[in-house]
């Protein structure tokens, strides 16, 4: 599954569409910066890969502005806390929950 | 599933293993109850900690104490703590279980007790190998799921290759159970639309409403570090890939903790606490907990799925791991009994290892031993907690 120096540059790694309305994608093996990542649906899309993404880490497939949902399962899962361009890695640096912990009556 | 024999309970489903329970009513008893148990290891030690009484955990233990897989019970009692060790005992006793009671005060201390307690789960356990055995079908078993250690593989490979065996043991009559609403949060109407009934669906969206509440007062989702890690970013991402663990088929009800599933097919156990007067009680402080919930309601099986992985059985019934995660399989091969991983991989489809734990699932009714009852796994874990006892089914 990990990629390792020996393999030939620029081969593409699987990435992983759940739902034809998603706008992100699953990484199947760790994504190095710099290279490409080839869908694993019926159009076989490329995307191209800037940073690295890693194993089952979820990667942008168009640009999603700040506030727009994110899509995986056909369902939105987290809003953009930033502007994501394709192929960015997407976590909590630029998505969070929909559920607004700031509403919590607890002082944690 | 041919030729499978269980053990014969008054109350109806037969067991798939034939154990005694040792249960201590106050951690002040837990180590005389420990070592009584140390004697045979079909011999369960499990109990609560408090010595408060508390209605919650003394329902749950009494729900585990007459489960199909226990065939008879020794109540170890400090002899002071509120907790009602003779209550229990009648109550189990009436619910058709060999029950007996110790108290070490009266019994004359540890070495005493630890004697004495011996000897009465050595003819305990005579009793229960004369427990006759019947054939028992799929339609005879109760089958619960829960996830631990999720990564975002668990989404993709794992869960959905236990969805896939939940819809065969649905379509072969089986009762099968999934909990874990805290995370639910972010598919409510999903799962609403799943509801057998329209009674169902509001009860349903009124539990998921519940446990949204639950998280926003104690101040965070359930969702870790380590789910974080393995690729997770929201409660309702981790929500989508843990509730396709049940399949697809309708949802009968809705039940609580120690309340048995009242039909066949797939029920939704909410382990949440009520709101009550004094608000207390954590839900889910642990997997234990939540798979222990799960055999209070009945299940014979817990089929556990991971990513980042887990170790962890349990008392009373078997628990069978899952793994979606390839790197983990290869690292905790000796913790895992169904490689889900080579979903990812490409050498299986969801379908394929959705049957293998069909298979496993079986095979393990029959006696066949999971890693971590092979490994001596016997986690639990007993809160304080509140929940009010109505039903929804």
């Amino acid at each position: 599954m990990m990629g390792s120096q020996s393999e030939p540059a620029g081969r593409q790694r699987k990435a992983l569409r759940i739902h034809p309305a998603d706008n992100v994608a699953v990484a199947l093996e760790d994504i190095p910066a710099n290279s490409s990542a080839i869908l694993l649906s019926s159009e076989q899309t490329t995307i191209s890969i800037a940073e690295p993404i890693p194993f089952a880490h979820k990667l942008a497939l168009a640009d999603i502005g700040k506030g727009e949902f994110i899509y995986k399962y056909g369902v939105p899962i987290a809003v953009a806390t930033a502007d994501i361009t394709q192929g960015e890695w997407v976590h909590q640096h630029n998505a969070s929950s929909r559920l607004n912990l700031s509403r919590s009556e607890a002082a944690r | 599933m041919r030729g499978v024999l269980g053990y014969e309970r008054p109350e109806g489903s037969p067991g798939i293993r034939n154990l005694v329970a040792c249960i201590h009513t106050v951690e002040c008893s837990s180590f005389v109850a420990q070592k009584i148990a140390s004697v045979d290891s079909r011999i369960h030690s499990l109990g609560f900690p408090g010595c408060y009484a508390n209605t919650y955990a003394t329902r749950l233990m009494i729900a585990l104490a007459t489960h199909p897989n226990v065939g008879a019970v020794l109540l170890v009692s400090l002899g002071c703590e509120e907790t009602d060790a003779g209550a229990m005992v009648s109550e189990i006793r009436r619910k058709g279980r060999p029950a007996e009671v110790l108290r070490i005060q009266q019994a004359g201390g540890t070495a005493a007790s630890i004697e004495q307690g011996r000897q009465i789960v050595r003819r305990l356990l005579a009793e229960i190998d004369r427990t006759p055995r019947v054939e028992m079908a799929v339609c005879d078993l109760t089958i619960g799921t829960e996830c631990g250690g999720s990564d975002a593989t668990s989404g993709i490979a794992a869960n959905p290759a236990v969805g896939y065996a939940f819809d065969l043991l649905n379509d072969a009559g089986a009762t099968t159970i999934i909990e874990e609403t805290l995370e639910m949060l972010g598919c409510a109407d999903l799962i609403a639309r799943r509801a057998a009934t329209p009674e169902v669906a509001a009860a349903l969206a009124a539990t998921v409403e519940k446990a949204e509440k639950f998280s926003l007062h104690a101040g965070h989702f359930s969702i870790s570090p380590g789910n974080h890690f393995g690729g997770l970013t929201t409660i309702e991402e981790k929500s989508m890939g843990a509730f396709v663990k049940c399949g697809t088929r309708p949802i009968q009800g809705l039940i609580k903790v120690g309340a048995r599933p009242r039909s066949k097919g797939l029920y939704v156990l909410d382990s949440v606490p009520d709101p009550s007067s004094f608000t207390f009680g954590y839900s889910n402080p642990n997997d234990s907990e939540g798979i222990l919930d799960l055999i209070s309601c009945g299940a014979h099986l817990v089929i556990f799925t991971t990513g980042r992985g887990s170790v962890i059985g349990s008392v009373i019934s078997p628990v069978l791991k899952v793994c979606g995660n390839p790197q983990t399989c290869a690292r905790m091969a000796g913790d895992i009994d169904i490689d889900a991983g080579k979903i990812i991989t490409g050498g299986a489809t969801v379908a394929k290892v959705g049957e293998e734990i069909f298979e496993a699932v079986a095979a393990t009714a029959a006696g066949k031993e999971t890693a971590s009852e092979q490994l001596g796994h016997r986690e639990y874990c007993v809160p304080y907690k509140y929940q009010d006892t109505c039903s929804k089914s």
